[in-house]
């Protein structure tokens, strides 16, 4: 957190700069540094931010004018939703299409996938977003296909029942899922197809095979639990991948998630905010790797503890 | 099911399993497809009978087993036409896949080597039992209660907790029952069980094949049982075949083939297996030029003029427990030993006993907590930096698995190289000679420096290990159980090869190893550790002739013995 303090307010800007206005006087723009505190020594800015953060007081957003937390308290179920759906994508579509290439190593499947798998992975976020937001605002695309490409909810969406509202939510999500969520998915894929051939090899799938149990039983009690154990692993790898790309993503959906918040923040010089965004992110990964430790311990017991 | 066992077992001679001319290769694809694998391999199997199918490594006798209920790839593998697999009157090659699941399990049960790498480490053992039940169409209910009743049946001490645990939660015995029961789930009439106890403690070898004994008599299924281990086959089979190189080279009655082997290779094998009853005389053993080796062994079993080279006086090593009431656990309690030039001390125990960790301990490689290691006189904790390095050169370690132990990405030449750079010795071209000199000594070729680990045979990396050991010129190799993964034939090579390098260079031997036969081959005084004591020692003629301990005698007396050779 100290050395985020110092780089902010090392670069170059100043945070009333969103003020600078004709109609705005010098010294109402003095004044508001000082009530911000913007005039004192860097160190004792320092120490009062410190000081307030500990006690859960995440200051003043300058570019919005409302309390830091507040803001936060909008933007964060957005990211949520948004990181939650990518992480599902993400591990699901991967696991299914690694599992699918084991079992089918070396046949023509398994070579298209891996291509596709490396293709979508060369691609970065940003251009698949813009390409998405392209092709399906074309004339091409079919209309009744028609997806939203920004926001995450219509305009009448106040007025819509229950289920029209989930409906409306996951087609605003999906594209930026896609966007976030496909090229982690193709990695993933890479490391299940990796695991499963490595766990197909083993005594125990031998034993399986033995006691003359079907194909798909020995694939998905036996091999597929396994091979989940070093998969689990990279969710707290992938996850800060995924919030790193939801800056981007978000951008390009117009998604009014954290992503989004802490890009105009920066721009804006607005450190508390940015302070406290990036403390959020960095709380999101910790937990994200707690869950992956928690899911391992549940699905091997042997590093349970008792 | 009593009907349909009987109507199973009704074929015209009572011949459960008839295997004609078994043919397996490897790369068919190729044009110089290599040789077959396994190559002709006929033999019977009656209902109620137990067939021992011997040999070493790579002859191909697990492959044989496991194609039975075709639980090889296919491909790579290729079973050739000609081939033909009988069992209970119905032929298997080439019956559908669909078949082939129904019998496995079913009707053909399978007990594998290794029980913690056999069972899914994520399942727990009542399911694992169960599940070939349940795949049949059991309810759950039925299923848990007839699981629970298998772990009752196979001796597993609280089967309900057993039925709960996961496999690594159970001992090898335990999970070796858990493998057993499972195999004989839903009954079948033909048991595979492939080196069914080379994972396992004497003690519970014995009683496993025992269970296995049991159920065969209760049930009355036909077992074919895969081993190399001629003592083992001995001891429980009704017939043999002896297998090498693909072929079946000998079969018939255990008594027959033990006491009056027919073909050359099996005299060999029964040559080169160690006995409890001799020490000395293994197969290929050149006759040392009289009195040589007699000296050397007196000399040390002499009152010791030579001085101790290292000494363990009242060693223990205690690990705190987790929880602060429990208290801690002692690995190593109240140890004392010595170890003199030129002498081979034999340690043995079963797992768990605190060999290795006794060995950790003589290396300095792990402190005791009480008590203290001499060398030459001089305690480890006092020897000072000179000191120090003296004793790293001078007491080495010969690891077990010698491939593990290899760096795989090192030329031997290299590895070697290695040693002696870390140890300042021999610089430049004259690192060069020593690295030949070394492979020289141990019985390879000095060309073979610029092989990798991977390619050279199990006994040949065990040579390199020692090899790299003596690179430092050492007074002591401590070596853990050496040989233990080696085919007997290449054991008693190595063995050989220890005896000549403690005569060439008047070395001692800690050597340490749950195989009590091989121990006796090889050591002057032996040493009986258990639960971190060690129960009793003296000379090794005494300890395995006249054991004093309770504990010696019962683990004697579960070494399975082959019959003596006519």
């Amino acid at each position: 957190m100290t050395l985020l303090f110092v780089l902010l307010h090392a670069a170059p800007g100043d945070p009333m700069a969103v003020f600078f206005n004709p109609n705005v006087s010098p010294d109402a723009l003095e004044q508001m540094r000082r009530n911000f505190g913007l005039d004192r020594p860097l160190i004792e800015q320092y120490g009062r931010w410190l000081a307030n953060f500990a006690t859960g007081d995440f200051g003043f957003s300058y570019s919005r004018l409302r309390p830091v937390r507040d803001v936060l308290a909008t933007a964060l179920p957005n990211t949520l939703w948004l990181g939650g759906a990518s992480l599902a994508v993400t591990f699901v579509v991967g696991c299914a299409v690694g599992i699918g290439q084991a079992v089918r190593q070396y046949s023509r499947l398994d070579h298209g996938l891996t291509f596709i798998a490396l293709l979508l992975y060369s691609i970065p976020t940003f251009w698949l977003g813009v390409v998405l937001v392209l092709v399906v605002s074309s004339d091409v695309w079919p209309t009744a296909l028609r997806l939203p490409i920004s926001g995450m909810q219509s305009l009448d969406y106040a007025e819509l029942g229950t289920l029209d509202r989930i409906v409306d939510r996951a087609r605003h999500l999906l594209l930026p899922t896609i966007a976030l969520g496909l090229s982690s998915a193709a990695a993933v894929a890479r490391y299940m197809r990796g695991a499963m051939l490595e766990t197909i090899d083993e005594d125990y799938i031998r034993t399986a095979r033995a006691k003359g149990l079907t194909e798909r039983r020995v694939v998905w009690a036996h091999a597929v639990r396994n091979a989940l154990l070093p998969v689990i692993s990279l969710i707290g790898l992938f996850l800060p991948v995924l919030f790193g790309g939801a800056v981007v993503v978000e951008l390009i959906f117009s998604w009014p998630g954290m992503g989004r918040l802490i890009y105009d923040a920066i721009a804006a010089r607005d450190y508390p905010l940015v302070m406290a965004a990036s403390f959020l992110f960095a709380a999101l990964v910790i937990a994200a790797n707690l869950l992956a430790d928690v899911l391992y311990a549940w699905v091997d017991p042997r590093i349970r503890v008792r | 099911m009593t009907d349909d066992r009987a109507r199973r077992h009704d074929t015209a001679d009572g011949t459960l399993l008839r295997v004609r001319d078994l043919t397996i290769r490897f790369d068919v694809s190729r044009d110089d497809a290599p040789r077959p694998v396994v190559d002709e391999v006929s033999f019977d199997l009656s209902a109620g009978e137990t067939l021992g199918l011997v040999g070493e490594s790579g002859s191909g006798k697990s492959l044989t087993a496991l194609s039975i209920a075709r639980l090889v790839e296919e491909p790579p593998a290729r079973t050739e036409p000609g081939s033909s697999i009988v069992f209970a009157g119905e032929e298997l090659v080439g019956a559908t896949a669909e078949r082939m699941r129904d019998i496995r399990g079913a009707e053909i049960g399978f007990v594998f080597q290794e029980p913690m790498t056999s069972l899914n480490p994520v399942m727990r053992v009542g399911d694992q039992v169960g599940e070939s039940l349940r795949a049949r169409g059991a309810s759950r209910g039925e299923t848990r209660e007839r699981a629970l009743e298998l772990l009752r049946r196979v001796e597993l001490p609280d089967p309900e907790r057993a039925s709960r645990a996961y496999p690594h939660e159970l001992s090898g015995g335990m999970r070796q029952r858990a493998m057993i029961a499972m195999a004989v789930a839903c009954e079948p009439t033909l048991l595979i069980a492939d080196e069914p106890t080379t994972a396992l403690d004497v003690t519970v070898q014995a009683q496993i094949l025992d269970l296995l004994g049991s159920l065969q008599r209760e049930t009355g299924l036909g077992l074919l049982l895969i081993s190399h281990d001629l003592a083992v086959v001995s001891r429980v089979a009704d017939r043999v075949a002896v297998m090498r190189a693909g072929r079946i080279v000998e079969t018939g009655s255990t008594e027959t083939v033990f006491r009056r082997p027919a073909h050359a290779y099996t005299r060999a094998l029964l040559r080169a297996a160690p006995s409890l009853a001799r020490s000395g005389d293994r197969g290929r053993v050149e006759i040392p030029p009289s009195g040589t080796e007699p000296a050397a062994a007196d000399r040390a079993r002499d009152e010791r003029k030579t001085p101790v080279a290292l000494e363990a006086r009242g060693v223990s090593r205690r690990y705190r427990g987790r929880r602060r009431r429990s208290g801690s656990i002692a690995a190593v309690e109240d140890v004392s030993l010595e170890i003199a030039p030129a002498e081979t001390v034999g340690l043995v125990g079963e797992s768990g006993s605190g060999k290795s960790t006794l060995s950790r301990l003589l290396l300095g490689l792990d402190r005791p907590t009480a008590g203290e290691i001499l060398f030459e006189g001089r305690s480890l904790t006092r020897l000072g930096r000179d000191g120090e390095r003296r004793f790293r050169r001078s007491v080495q370690i010969v690891f077990q698995d010698p491939y593990g132990s290899l760096n795989p990405r090192l030329t031997i030449g290299a590895a070697l190289r290695e040693v002696l750079a870390v140890h300042g010795l021999a610089d430049g071209s004259r690192r060069t000679a020593r690295v030949a000199e070394l492979l020289e000594r141990v019985g390879l070729d000095p060309a073979m420096e610029r092989r990798y680990p991977h390619e050279l045979s199990g006994g040949e990396r065990q040579r390199i290990g020692i090899a790299r050991a003596l690179a430092v010129e050492p007074k002591i190799l401590i070596a853990d159980e050496p040989v233990s993964a080696l085919d007997v034939s290449v054991q008693a090579r190595i063995l050989e090869l220890l005896k000549r390098l403690q005569r060439e260079l008047g070395l001692g031997y800690l050597f340490v190893s749950h195989d009590l036969a091989v121990v006796r081959g090889i050591a002057d005084r032996v040493l009986v550790m258990r639960d971190g004591r060690i129960v009793e020692g003296g000379p090794a003629d005494r300890v395995y002739e006249e054991p004093e301990h309770e504990y010696t005698r019962s683990l004697l007396a579960a070494v399975p013995r082959l019959p003596a050779t006519a």
